[in-house]
């Protein structure tokens, strides 16, 4: 009777706390699981008993270099080992995890403890600071986006200038950084410039430098963006609105490998790896004369071309759970997704501002979010204006009842990943109704 | 058909994200014909896709997988039976007589469309087990 009620008691406490906890025997084999990790890794404890721990963790050192062994190996404990785990929503995430032994009365070694904390909030903030994105963080199950993925390693490795097109917010910077930290130069900086941005002068300077004396107020040596970029990599965005004057230059960095800071009488050499990028079509600029040609074939060794967000609209369910989950980290909310009706109107809207704008419009509906969904009355106005005027456009024609019930059909199977029992689930519709309409509606 | 095993040592890997070895079995008329072992290096998604996509393989079998990877191995043409776990040669003898849907070679956490890969009765009994996973974790 006691024994019970202090296995109650320890359930309750280990239940309690906000580490997740699991034990296991000597065979592997786990004997207890806590309510945090149950949140953490989304197996229930009733799934988790009772299995090897390799099963349930689904962690990156369970078989190369398994935490808990050691200690059982070594009689030492391991504290806050950060490592990755797939949990069971199929992400990627990293916790921090402690090990320890368990003894009976006698001193004799039972098993051992595992904890774990979720380091995913810490390491994408990281991430984000740091910048230190890979291909991994490019969301995208689009096959334009899967072919780019495919050659991005070669492309990486290759050392050769990249020309990245693709429209405002479509990720181009992304993927900029994702070539250099892929590449051999990863651990050398990777700077960014906005050609765009700055007028003539003041973008020589920015990227070349000056000495001391070059022009008034230039009272010591400045280094440029390709000085700081020494051994790594820079990445020209908006290259297309650069002035004939600089494309010269530029044209002089690329061939020569060599520049000359503002006043300087020597040309410095440039171990840089140069990847450009814009809005624009170069080779239609060229054609009007406004681009030098031969700066054009020197950046376009390798194209990237970047398909907008309208272009991929089976990546839109994707990117809307990212961001929720990204929003929910940072406003600390527990918002689980979108209603039908605002799903479809964030399907249906063009994003002219691409990836950027859904970004944007979903901390917007973060801010008037109360409950568990996003709804249409949380999106910003004019998405909201659209998704009305579908829906009144549906009740004077009478036909876009059927193309609004296509919508829906297509959001609950993409939100299920073409899983069509669950999306009939989600629907509230039998399985065999839902294949019905999948037939009579042709989709 | 050519089929891929996630190993690690005798058993399958737990994670095909993080493994780097798999079984490579050629099986005609359900009966093995031959088989062997290949590192696939590569770490990243898109390149171990290709890479099995390239040694001829059109089912992979593995323990748990992340979407990014299910996702690399669709938009190859690779079919996924994953959430497998279990000693390698039963795995491959439970595979070769219709029977991997069994409970002992089922690991738990898979998340939905994770199972999508699997076909006639043994799909519909994974997505019977997805959803009743799903109702749980709702419950819980």
């Amino acid at each position: 009777m006691s024994n019970k009620k202090d296995y109650n008691q320890q359930e309750i406490i280990l239940d309690s706390i906000s580490e997740g906890v699991f034990t296991v025997d000597e065979n592997w084999r786990i004997t207890s699981f806590n309510r945090a990790a149950h949140e953490i890794t989304g197996i229930a404890p009733s799934e988790a008993i009772g299995k090897y721990c390799r099963d349930i963790l689904h962690a990156d050192v369970c078989q190369s270099d398994c935490t808990l062994q050691q200690t059982m190996n070594t009689g030492k404990a391991v504290t806050n080992r950060v490592v990755h785990i797939i949990d069971a929503n199929g992400n990627k995430r990293a916790i921090a995890i402690s090990t320890a032994l368990l003894r009976d009365k006698a001193g004799d070694i039972v098993g051992g403890v595992e904890t774990f904390r979720d380091m995913s909030t810490i390491e994408n903030l990281r991430k984000e600071i740091m910048q230190k994105y890979s291909c991994e963080d490019i969301i995208s199950q689009s096959p334009k986006m899967r072919n780019i993925f495919e050659v991005l390693p070669n492309i990486a490795k290759s050392n050769i200038t990249v020309l990245i097109e693709g429209p405002s917010g479509s990720g181009k910077e992304l993927f900029a950084r994702a070539i250099h930290n892929l590449s051999s130069r990863k651990d050398k900086p990777f700077i960014a410039i906005n050609c765009g941005a700055l007028p003539d002068a003041l973008l020589e300077s920015e990227l070349f430098g000056y000495k001391a004396g070059a022009f008034t107020d230039a009272k010591k040596d400045k280094l440029g963006r390709f000085d700081l970029a020494q051994g790594g990599t820079i990445f020209l965005d908006e290259i297309g609105d650069v002035s004939p004057v600089m494309q010269v230059k530029l044209l002089r960095v690329l061939q020569e490998k060599t520049y000359e800071p503002v006043g300087a009488v020597a040309s410095v050499s440039a171990d840089v790896r140069v990847i450009a990028a814009t809005n624009k079509k170069l080779e239609i600029l060229v054609e009007q004369g406004k681009f030098r040609e031969d700066l054009y074939y020197r950046i376009n060794v390798m194209r990237i071309e970047l398909p907008p967000l309208k272009d991929r609209k089976e990546d839109i369910h994707l990117l809307i759970n990212h961001f929720i989950d990204k929003f929910n980290r940072i406003h600390n909310k527990h918002i689980t997704g979108v209603t039908d009706q605002a799903a479809a109107a964030l399907l249906a809207y063009d994003y002219p501002g691409n990836v950027r704008e859904l970004e944007n419009i979903l901390e917007h509906c973060f801010v008037l979010c109360s409950g568990d969904l996003i709804q249409v009355k949380d999106l910003p106005v004019h998405l909201r204006r659209s998704s009305g005027a579908n829906q009144s456009c549906a009740a004077s024609s009478g036909v876009t009842i059927k193309q609004m019930e296509i919508e829906l059909i297509k959001a609950a199977i993409d939100r299920n990943n073409g899983n069509k029992t669950a999306a009939a689930k989600e629907l509230g519709i039998d399985k065999s109704t839902l294949f019905r309409k999948i037939k009579s509606l042709g989709i | 058909m050519k089929i891929a095993i996630s190993v690690w040592n005798n058993s399958l890997s737990n994670v095909f994200d993080f493994s780097t070895n798999v079984l490579i079995v050629d099986i005609e008329d359900a009966k093995e014909v031959a088989r062997s072992k290949v590192n696939l290096e590569d770490t990243l998604a898109q390149q171990k896709a290709k890479k099995l996509k390239d040694l001829g393989v059109e089912t992979l079998i593995c323990g748990a997988i992340s979407r990014e990877v299910v996702f690399a191995l669709d938009s190859v043409g690779i079919e996924v039976l994953a959430y497998v776990t279990g000693e390698v040669e039963e795995v491959l003898q439970a595979h070769l007589n219709n029977s991997l849907d069994a409970a002992k070679f089922v690991m738990p956490g898979c998340w939905h469309g994770a199972r999508n890969g699997f076909g006639g009765c043994m799909r519909k009994r994974r997505l019977r087990s997805c959803a009743k996973e799903a109702i749980n974790k709702k419950g819980g």
